[in-house]
């Protein structure tokens, strides 16, 4: 029995070590395991990561989507649509075989030349990636989707369309094929506009393509806001139409009318002949690369016996002159100062109340009456109509116009000359702001083309441009239309510019252009400036040609008016006036 | 022989199952480490149980387990399903709606209603009902649309 004893004593002995002996081999193991976690996490944790970040993951790009600009009743002009670009890898379609049969099938769906996809998949057999086409849409998309084949990638790419066209194309305008903006509202807006790309990590598979399933958000996206113009698409639609129609009846060389609201100062339509269409502009770059923007806010040009009205305005302001002021009127007028001015016509000596002079549009009747006005005031007059400096909109590469050479210290014969709008420049938009602010009561508002910017949570930022300004009295401004009325009903275009029903005033141009050397050139610009109805105004149209060949006069402008402001009448539903106008004296 | 089975419960359960139940005053005294019988004898039967008791419920919630994640499987099939039908729809309803605001433009309703005869008029005339006056001429006109030049696209 001792040795059952002992060898039961010694199983005792090794039975107590035995947990020891465990204990210690699993703290061992576990300090191993704690080293090398260590060595992982800490000592290389950073190669490490970067190793497996190459090698197991892809970064793609979430797109942060443009914003749209819409027009004032929220009408899409501008969006952002998606298409697809469609890679394939060509390795594993060749490892799947029947390369020819899935070419002609691929170019089937997508509408391409079987060939053309036949070579991007063979070209390098052993490549990771071909290019098979961009700006693929839904439909062929699906299409070629139902074809199943497991090597076809699909890329959401964003693309800019214009669904009005050249609806406002001069305003809105467009993005280069980088989608980055390059004229109109798309750049002066970006900030607005443009989304926030966003970025996501997903792991790869053995053909570097992202595994479905494990893509991981590291940034979101952050999509553009919305820009709402002041703009109303169709009357802009019907304002290109029939500028446009005119300007190639007359020969013009380009054109514009801009349509402004009275009580607010937004402008409502700026139509420019030629325009662009955005979706398409390589076809006007080639064609007249001045047309890719807007001519009525970047082109100054003198403007014009539409000054006169006023320069008229700022005397009855200023106390100076009424309606009925009386003055002889010669057809040329030379100054002891050595200025020298004539009409337009031939005439004998015509006795012209101011209100006649406008009628007329005599600038021998305007100049005599003018000089009243000291020039640092009439200066100050020009300064506080708009003239001079770009307009609020801060358009791209807006025109500032010029109030001619050392202003206000004209020499003798600017100093006339700029009374009836020679010597001095102006874009379309700056005269119809001054027509806006002699409409509204002599307060001019700041012009407005942008009114609201909402941002992607859909907080609306409207925009401020400062506040309104008067700049003649209420009094003076009412005389002005009163007058301009006159020049409605008498003046030569007065059948032309007639709208059955309502009081309208308005004041034309036909100014000489300057030749670039300091002299005149053959052509004219016309233009015509009108307001309505009357007695409570609320729009302003402006329109001018530039040089129309086959009617150089400001009658060319007429219809335009007539048609742009009887349909702002209709569709702003103005009652008509019920009376007509009062009927001023224009020669004693 | 050894004594060393004794701790074997669970090898021989039996042999040791009937000791509390016969008391014995007058037996003689066994072997010391026998004493240990009886008190070993409840927690082996414990033992077997709590061991059948966890066996059963790993079972269970390998079970569990597996149900769930066949129902999450089968979820995540559906909601992949699903997931890939909206974005189908999405994309079609894109597309619709692209084509809708392409429809929409004022040159192409302006073709449409031209091809359907209809002119813009361009010099409206209004009737007071007051008086019963037409104001303006309710001519017939060319309009505009007709006129060349004009946007097409």
């Amino acid at each position: 029995m001792t040795a059952g004893a002992d060898r039961a004593a010694r199983r005792g002995r090794s039975q107590r070590y035995r947990p020891a002996f465990v204990l210690l081999l699993v703290g061992l193991l576990a300090a191993v395991f704690l080293v090398r976690l260590a060595d992982v996490q800490v000592v290389h944790a950073e190669s490490l990561r970067d190793e497996s970040k190459d090698r197991r993951s892809i970064t793609s790009v979430l797109p942060g989507p443009r914003g749209d600009v819409v027009d004032a009743d929220g009408t899409v002009l501008a969006t952002s649509v998606t298409r697809w670009e469609v890679t394939a890898v060509p390795w594993i379609a060749a490892k799947a075989g029947r390369v020819d049969v899935h070419a002609t099938a691929i170019a089937t769906a997508l509408g391409l030349d079987p060939g053309a996809v036949r070579t991007a998949l063979t070209a390098d057999p052993k490549a990771d990636y071909a290019l098979i086409a961009k700006q693929v849409t839904a439909d062929d998309l699906e299409r070629v989707k139902r074809l199943d084949l497991g090597w076809l990638y699909y890329r959401a790419v964003s693309k800019r369309t214009y669904p009005a066209g050249a609806v406002a194309g001069n305003l809105i305008g467009f993005v280069g094929a980088d989608q980055q903006p390059q004229a109109g509202v798309e750049y002066g807006w970006n900030r607005c506009l443009a989304g926030q790309d966003g970025e996501a990590v997903s792991e790869s598979a053995l053909d570097r393509t992202p595994i479905p399933g494990t893509e991981a958000v590291v940034k979101p996206a952050r999509p553009g806001g919305t820009v709402r113009l002041t703009i109303d698409r169709d009357l802009q639609y019907y304002a290109q139409q029939v500028l446009a129609a005119r300007a190639r009846e007359t020969g013009a060389r380009w054109g514009a009318v801009v349509v402004s609201e009275v009580r607010t100062g937004s402008l409502l339509a700026v139509a420019d002949w030629p325009t662009v269409n955005p979706n398409a502009v390589a076809t006007t770059a080639d064609a007249d690369p001045g047309a890719l923007g807007s001519r009525a806010f970047t082109a100054p040009y003198e403007p014009g016996s539409t000054m006169k009205a006023i320069t008229a305005s700022m005397l009855l302001d200023a106390g100076l002159a009424t309606p009925r002021t009386r003055v002889t009127a010669p057809y040329r007028l030379r100054t002891a100062d050595g200025a020298d001015v004539n009409d337009s016509e031939q005439h004998g000596d015509e006795r012209l109340t101011l209100t006649g002079v406008l009628v007329q549009s005599s600038n021998t009747g305007l100049s005599q009456l003018g000089v009243r006005l000291d020039d640092a005031k009439r200066y100050a007059y020009l300064k506080a109509f708009g003239f001079g400096a770009p307009t609020e909109v801060g358009f791209g590469a807006e025109a500032a116009g010029d109030l001619g050479a050392g202003a206000p210290d004209w020499d003798a014969q600017s100093r006339l000359a700029t009374m009836f709008g020679q010597g001095l420049t102006t874009s379309a938009v700056q005269m119809a702001s001054a027509y806006q602010a002699l409409a509204n009561r002599g307060v001019r508002l700041p012009v407005r083309l942008v009114a609201s910017c909402t941002d992607a949570d859909g907080v609306r930022h409207p925009v401020t441009t400062g506040g309104a300004r008067r700049v003649i009295s209420a009094k003076a401004a009412t005389s002005t239309v009163r007058m301009l009325e006159n020049v409605a009903t008498k003046g030569w275009l007065r059948d032309f510019v007639r709208i059955p029903g309502y009081r309208i005033a308005t004041k034309t141009g036909t100014a000489q252009e300057s030749d670039g050397r300091g002299g005149y050139a053959e052509g004219y610009l016309v233009s015509l400036a009108g307001i309505a109805p009357a007695e409570s105004p609320r729009y302003v149209v402006y329109v001018v040609l530039d040089a129309p060949s086959r009617m150089n006069t400001s009658q060319a402008t007429a219809p335009v008016f007539q048609k742009v402001m009887s349909r702002a009448l209709q569709a702003g539903g103005v009652v008509p006036s019920g009376r007509s106008s009062p009927d001023l004296p224009a020669g004693w | 022989m050894s004594t060393a089975l004794a701790y074997d419960t669970v090898r021989r359960p039996n042999s040791v199952l009937p000791a509390p139940l016969q008391p014995a005053p007058v037996a003689a005294p066994p072997a010391p480490r026998r004493a240990a019988v009886p008190v070993a004898a409840p927690v082996a039967r414990t033992r077997v149980v709590a061991a059948a008791a966890l066996v059963g419920l790993a079972a269970c919630f390998v079970g569990a387990q597996l149900v769930l994640s066949i129902g999450t499987a089968q979820g995540a099939y559906e909601l992949a399903a699903l997931q890939q039908r909206s974005d189908v729809l999405t994309r079609q309803q894109q597309s619709q709606q692209e084509a809708l605001r392409s429809l929409a433009a004022p040159q192409r309703l302006a073709a449409k209603a031209a091809a359907l005869g209809m002119v813009p008029d361009d010099s409206p005339a209004y009737l007071d009902a007051r008086t019963g006056r037409v104001l303006g001429t309710v001519d017939s006109t060319a309009g505009t649309a007709a006129a060349p030049g004009g946007i097409t696209r």
